[in-house]
């Protein structure tokens, strides 16, 4: 695969949940990003405004299994994992895999869940694989989860601990749709669901291409520099109290990457990583005690601090001399 | 990937206008030194018969190089025609014969640079020099502009042209001349498009003719300003034009010193003029035999033996003073003490060497102070055989010296009585006033007998004026005359000893008397000593102290500017008091013009180091050595110039969203792929941005305001401040 047939290809997908999701398009830019990335994707924000309709028109756009699991409290790890079952034919116990065995997990209001469950889905990110009664099974690939969240004030939510907000390659909040975009939407809902005209753009085998195309795209040490220059800076900001991990910086990277590819270039810019920066990391951060007394939501903070690092980060320039 | 621009029409004569003004302008401000316009038109003809020639062809697709050589022959056939027309075959091609006349005509330019002081009159020589001069620099102008493709580089030959006029002595920079030279420049760079050729090679040339103006400007004040009214031995000096240049640059350093037995005062007198034909005057060719000092005759010339003369010894020390003319007083009898070869003419008994001169010579000099009364004076006639040099009218004497001379003295009985009417004229009753500064603002300085008609017209002038005026004025009446120059008695010091200024330098004439000799006049208003003969046969008290009220007509209130009766030198006056602030106002004014002219060199300093930056980025882009950093650099900074900054934390990419209003957005967008393939892609060389560079930073330029290009150009903002990039990490390159 080369740069001009993955900008096709890519084009297409965002074209077609473009039709589901009006006047949206950074948030389907940047979930596209983490899909093709092999990141997963926490869309937060109020009810209503499209977060689940954005995920289910990205998992529809691709032609791979697609399950959703709603989070309720009484949810149960085993209900996502799947259970082992007594078979009385084969007399042998049996794997039955959950719902997190697929190419795209939806998962709806992961906050709802209790901390136990959303650690089994958590583990499952990160290890992409489930363990079950002491065996092993591996996950498929490529595997996505695209959750959504409720904000943590919201009544009978359990906020994500911070590690387990750091699984998430990026954050997008989706923000309420502007007039036209609205009024666009009441028309196109009212005959029929989009949703439904929505055939898949590419198969499974052509998204596992992408994911590989994006491994390959170029990042020159200049960007590298730059990407860590930014994360450790977070490290040593007066209005955070945690800044981003390693982890950050990889992922940071990763979907620097994820996204060249989608403008059609084979190397990654500073814009890049720039136009990154707040969805990766800013869910990362932890502010301080004082930055937040002021009324200010935390995400609100760490978000601003992530664009003051950035706007101050200078951009390193001059090709490396190559040794 | 990168186009090159459109082909622009081979000759912009926009652009060769604008060089060839800013080198005809910049020539122009020779005009401080020369007199006249004639060389000005001659040097016109030359560049812009160079330069038009080589641009035509050009136009017919020649190639640029050709083109100046054949601009060259062009130039070398206009200089033929106007300097030696009669040598040449058709008055255009050189032959060996004109070659000859060009060797003669630069040798004369040589002998006229040295004699004459400015604004000097250009002669022939002069004229050669001058075209000849101006077709070299057409030459280098073509050069530079046309084949180097630097037109903007021509700006700083055109300012060591500016500057030149500032290495001759009481020569100026024209403000006037700076401005329009400037003007004509800023033409040449707005007009400019193409530099992309060769500018290193372009700005070593650039540098060099700064730093030889540079250098220059550091060299000016080192530039020995002739204190002397002659220097060295050279032939023909022209004494006359150099003393006002003398007078008025209010030296007063002392030239030497002497001591007398009786205490008196002495003129010292170096060499007489009695050739008044001609731009240039001098001592005539009457002095043809010279006889060695040490033959000196008894008696001074013509003087009979009732006339009273009383020996004087003078010892006279001189310092720096550097002459072939030895300062003594009149008439010499003897001479001791000196070194070197000496010998006098009989007729003048001007004391002169061939080699050496006057410097550091310690001396007694004997002489015989011829004092006759005027009842002696009254009776004697003037002789007219032998005397013709001395009777001479010059050709062309304005009308109005003769019939003011028969105004005057035209109904005296006597020759002395008009020799007393005359100067009376102008000491007293004719409304003179000495000014060293007058004659300069009236265009009636310097030598030829032109000059007079301005003199006796403004009543204004200095020593020269009177002198050459009363002599010319006598000889109109018949009575032998001629002008003699030296110095005047100087400060006393006491004790009989005297110390002489460069600015007591001055000139009086000498009217001959059958038997009383050469005598001395004083019609100099306000300067010297009257001769006690010289006070006029005042019809009471012959020999008593006439008050003579000139103090009442000079506008001085210096108390000891009066022509008192008194010998005594201590009454001596001082020049600088009675031309008030006159003397000395070339000095004043020639510091600012060494600052100015300094300031003006430093004033294009930012523009030259802007330039040799950009031809540096350029080349490097070229050479391909450092990949695109050249083109962001040059980029960065252009943008800088023309006030956009480079924000910190600013992707190459948002800084060209910023710049994209005011650049093409095609090329734009090439040099940022390009650039940023360059910094963040894989290795790869970086080709081809040069072009993009250049029409992208023009476009910068071209699409600012007048004000803001005008700045960038002159004193780029991007020489200072700016935010620095840190460079890339110098890790190994990955996958390559």
């Amino acid at each position: 695969m080369d740069a001009s047939t993955f900008h096709g290809f890519a084009q297409g997908i965002l074209r077609a949940v473009g039709t589901v999701i009006d006047g949206k398009p950074d948030a389907v830019r940047t979930a596209l990003t983490v899909l093709l990335a092999e990141g997963h994707l926490l869309i937060e924000d109020v009810p209503g405004v499209g977060k689940t309709m954005l995920a289910r028109a990205l998992a529809r756009s691709v032609d791979g299994t697609v399950t959703r699991i709603q989070f309720t409290p009484d949810l149960l790890p085993s209900d996502i994992t799947g259970v082992s079952i007594f078979n009385q034919q084969t007399r042998a116990f049996e794997f039955n895999p959950g719902p997190v065995f697929a190419n795209i997990v939806i998962g709806d209001e992961i906050n709802r869940a209790s901390p136990k469950t959303q650690s089994a889905l958590l583990e499952s990110m990160e290890e992409r694989q489930v363990t079950v009664d002491g065996r092993s099974h591996r996950l498929y690939s490529p595997f996505t989860v695209i959750a959504t969240q409720n904000p943590v004030e919201m009544e009978g939510t359990y906020a994500l601990p911070e590690a387990q907000r750091d699984r998430f390659m990026a954050r997008i909040s989706m923000g309420y749709p502007d007039l036209t975009a609205e009024l666009a939407m009441l028309r196109d809902r009212e005959t029929a669901s989009p949703l439904d005209a929505l055939a898949p753009v590419v198969d499974l085998p052509t998204l596992a291409r992408m994911i590989d195309y994006v491994r390959t795209v170029y990042v020159s040490p200049a960007v590298e520099q730059y990407a860590v220059r930014i994360v450790q800076t977070t490290r040593r900001d007066a209005a955070l109290r945690l800044g981003a991990s390693p982890r950050a910086t990889l992922q940071l990277v990763r979907a620097a990457k994820a996204a060249a590819a989608l403008d059609g270039r084979e190397f990654v810019l500073p814009d890049d990583v720039d136009a990154l920066s707040v969805p990766v990391l800013a869910h990362r951060l932890l502010p301080t005690g004082r930055s937040t007394s002021s009324g200010t939501d935390s995400l609100t903070v760490a978000t601003e601090a992530v664009r003051r690092i950035v706007a101050a980060t200078s951009v390193p320039v001059g090709a490396p001399v190559p040794s | 990937m990168s186009e090159r621009t459109p082909a622009r029409p081979r000759v912009d004569w926009g652009v060769v206008a604008a060089v060839t003004l800013t080198l005809l302008v910049s020539i122009g401000g020779l005009h401080t030194v020369l007199q006249g316009s004639g060389w000005l038109f001659a040097a016109g003809v030359t560049v812009v018969t160079g330069l038009v020639a080589s641009a035509a062809l050009r136009a017919i697709r020649v190639p640029s190089g050709l083109a100046t050589l054949g601009g060259t022959l062009a130039l070398v056939a206009v200089v033929v025609l106007l300097t030696a027309p009669q040598t040449a075959i058709a008055g255009l091609v050189p032959t060996p014969e004109t070659l000859e006349r060009w060797g003669a005509l630069a040798a004369g330019a040589r002998q006229s640079l040295a004699e004459q002081s400015v604004p000097a009159v250009a002669g022939p020589g002069l004229v050669f020099l001058l075209v000849a001069g101006s077709a070299v620099l057409a030459v280098v102008f073509d050069l530079l502009a046309f084949v180097l493709k630097v037109p903007a580089l021509v700006g700083f030959q055109a300012l060591v042209l500016v500057i030149v006029p500032v290495l001759f002595p009481g020569g100026s920079i024209d403000p006037v001349v700076v401005v329009a030279t400037a003007a004509a420049w800023l033409a040449v760079l707005v007009l400019t498009r193409d530099e992309r050729r060769r500018p290193l090679a372009a700005s070593v040339l650039g540098a060099g003719a700064l730093a030889g103006a540079l250098a220059l400007t550091v060299a000016l004040p080192s530039v020995p300003s002739r204190a002397l009214p002659v220097s060295g031995s050279g032939t023909g000096i022209n004494p006359v034009i150099s003393l006002g240049d003398n007078l008025r640059r209010g030296a007063d350093a002392p030239v030497l010193a002497y001591t007398t037995e009786d205490g008196s005062g002495q003129y010292l007198r170096m060499l007489t003029i009695d050739d008044f034909s001609g731009d240039e005057w001098g001592p005539s060719g009457l002095a043809t035999e010279v006889f060695e000092v040490s033959e000196l005759p008894d008696q001074a010339p013509g003087v009979a033996p009732e006339v009273p003369s009383a020996p004087v010894r003078t010892a006279i020390t001189i310092g720096a003073l550097d002459t072939r003319w030895l300062p003594a007083p009149y008439a010499a009898t003897q001479v001791d003490g000196l070194t070197g070869g000496w010998t006098f003419e009989p007729n003048t008994i001007t004391i002169s060497t061939g080699s050496g001169g006057t410097r550091d010579q310690d001396y007694e000099v004997t002489s015989l102070v011829v004092a006759p009364t005027p009842d002696q004076l009254e009776g004697r006639t003037t002789p007219r055989e032998g005397f013709e040099p001395y009777l001479e009218i010059p050709e062309g004497l304005p009308e109005i010296v003769g019939a003011t001379a028969r105004d005057v003295a035209g109904d005296e009985g006597s020759a002395y009585a008009q020799a007393i009417a005359l100067q009376d004229y102008f000491r007293v009753g004719g409304g003179f006033v000495y000014s060293e500064q007058a004659p300069l603002n009236g265009d009636y300085d310097g030598a030829g007998i032109g000059i007079l008609e301005g003199f006796l017209q403004a009543k204004s002038g200095y020593c020269t004026h009177f002198a050459s005026a009363m002599t010319l004025m006598a000889r109109t009446l018949g009575i032998p005359a001629r002008v003699a120059i030296g110095y005047l008695p100087g400060t006393a010091l006491g004790e009989g000893a005297f110390q002489v200024n460069a600015n007591d330098l001055h000139a009086w004439p000498e009217l001959y008397f059958e038997g009383a000799g050469w005598v001395r006049f004083e019609p100099t208003v306000s300067r010297g000593e009257l001769p006690q003969y010289a006070q006029g046969a005042s019809p009471s008290e012959p020999g008593a102290e006439p008050s003579v009220p000139q103090n009442d007509e000079v506008p001085s209130t210096a108390p000891s500017s009066g022509a008192t009766v008194s010998p005594s030198a201590s009454e001596t006056p001082s020049a600088p008091a009675v031309a008030g602030a006159t003397p000395g106002a070339r000095d004043d004014e020639s510091t600012p013009t060494f600052v100015l002219a300094g300031l003006l060199v430093l004033a294009f300093v930012p523009l030259v180091v802007r330039r040799l930056l950009r031809a540096r980025r350029l080349a490097a882009l070229r050479s391909g050595r450092r990949g695109a950093r050249p083109a962001w650099d040059e980029l960065v900074a252009t943008a800088r110039d023309v006030g956009i900054d480079l924000e910190t934390g600013e992707t190459p990419r948002a800084f060209a969203a910023r710049l994209a209003p005011r650049a093409p957005e095609d090329t734009l967008d090439r040099l940022l792929t390009g650039i940023e393939r360059d910094f963040y892609g894989s290795p790869a060389p970086a080709a081809g941005l040069e072009g993009d560079l250049v029409e992208v930073t023009q476009a910068l330029l071209d699409n600012s305001s007048p004000a803001t290009r005008a700045a960038a150009i002159a004193i780029p903002r991007s020489l200072v401040g700016g935010r620095r990039e840190f460079q890339a990490p110098l890790a190994p390159v990955r996958g390559g």
